[in-house]
């Protein structure tokens, strides 16, 4: 690609610009909204980030207290992207998409690179913005296409699940990792960071709508070659392919985590220079494609 | 979709193809032990066996290292707490 080439040609390090447009479909969330601006503002002080919500007519009154963030927060910081009703979460992330102004990545000139990402979130407080800083150091380490955050509150653990949704939910995804194969450990996860032009290729791809949504993207991401990072307790049991079944039988559940991505588990990427991501100087070598 | 079942059938045509070999040199050769000779012909039944044993172990597992997180949960309220004073005191909420 034309970034690349230039990269190649110039011996010099190059300032790599990149911003980063949270998509927040919202329904119902005039009590966690606040919350998560806040919580955005608090951990993502020195990102350079836009917020985008969408809003489907909610009728508790969501987009009244959006509309008083953005008054706090400013109307660049925070854009109102509504949609007159409810529409679902796929069409949603579609829709907000088209509003993220971050640069398509391009060179402005030989110094200067812009990447731009996206990252999509829910609003109900079930995916924490302390792990954004996370995910954008690992991305920036391995320059990754996508990054997956942790699923739920907290250290990638649930709060108040019964047993069985806990038994649902660890069948479904292994029945999901056995069939599939994606090499991604979470796969209905929903707190994710794009390359936007991954995310804008995947998303004009995806036909299925709803929570089978998320499963969808990652399957084509995989299958596609794209390459996934995640931000994941290294404590998880790791779900293992059928090859590797007889060898797991034979030496026991401990090999089995060998056998996964190096990178898993926070404690092996906390960001180096935390927050300060917006802008960097970089070895062109470190640039490499997919 | 269409591929990753493409995948799952030709692995399962090999997998065959295997068995149906060694079972097809079991009539040629002669092999002393008996056990062996039942391992083989019952391998398919075997291998679903490990599967299944596999799968129901995975679950058991992934469920009993469900991470509970009581901590984070009480650290978010904390925080929750600490955003809605914040918030009120901007005349934001
Ligand atoms: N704009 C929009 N947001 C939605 C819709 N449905 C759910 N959401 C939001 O999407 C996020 C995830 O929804 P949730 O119901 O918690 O999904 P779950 O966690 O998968 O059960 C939350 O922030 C919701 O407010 C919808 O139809 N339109
Ligand atoms: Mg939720």
């Amino acid at each position: 690609s034309t970034v690349l080439t230039v990269i190649y040609r110039n011996p010099l390090p190059i300032t790599v610009m990149t911003k980063y447009s949270i998509l927040l479909p919202t329904y119902n969330e005039s009590e966690n909204l606040p919350i998560v601006v806040w919580l955005l503002e608090k951990y993502l002080r020195d990102v350079e980030y836009e917020l985008i919500i969408i809003d489907d007519a909610s009728p508790d009154g969501t987009q009244d207290v959006a509309k008083a963030l953005q008054k706090e927060y400013g109307a660049s910081k925070i854009l109102l992207k509504p949609r007159a009703g409810k529409l679902g979460l796929g069409t949603a992330y579609i829709h907000g998409l088209q509003f993220a102004t971050g640069e398509v990545p391009s060179v402005n000139d030989e110094q200067l690179v812009f990447v731009s990402f996206v990252i999509l979130m829910d609003a109900d407080l079930s995916h924490h913005p302390k792990f954004i800083p996370t995910m954008i150091g690992l991305q920036q380490e391995y320059n990754y296409d996508i990054v997956t955050g942790t699923r739920y509150v907290g250290d990638g653990g649930v709060s108040g699940w019964d047993l069985r949704r806990k038994v649902i939910s660890k069948g479904a995804n292994y029945l999901a990792q056995f069939l599939l194969e994606p090499g991604v450990s979470d796969l209905t996860g929903s707190f994710r960071l794009y390359k936007k032009a991954v995310l804008a290729e995947l998303i004009s791809e995806c036909i299925s709508k709803g929570y089978v949504f998320q499963m969808e993207m990652m399957f084509r991401a995989s299958k596609k070659g794209y390459t996934v990072g995640e931000v994941a307790p290294s404590s998880r049991t790791p779900m293992i392919g059928l090859a590797s079944l007889l060898i797991w039988l034979l030496l026991g559940p401990h090999t089995a985590s060998e056998g996964g991505n190096p990178q898993r588990g926070l404690e092996r990427y906390r960001p180096r220079v935390p927050g300060h991501f917006h802008a960097r100087q970089i070895d062109r070598r470190t640039l490499g494609g997919p | 979709m269409a591929t990753q079942l493409v995948i799952y059938v030709k692995r399962v045509a090999i997998l065959t193809l295997l068995w149906i070999s060694c079972l097809l040199l079991l009539n040629v050769v002669d092999v002393p032990i008996t056990g062996i000779q039942h391992f083989i012909t019952y391998a398919p039944v075997y291998g679903v066996f490990l599967l299944g044993l596999h799968a129901a172990l995975s679950v058991l597992l992934g469920v009993a290292n469900f991470n509970d997180c009581s901590d984070a949960r009480k650290e978010l309220l904390e925080e929750i707490k600490e955003a809605r004073a914040d918030l009120t005191k901007r005349k934001v909420l």
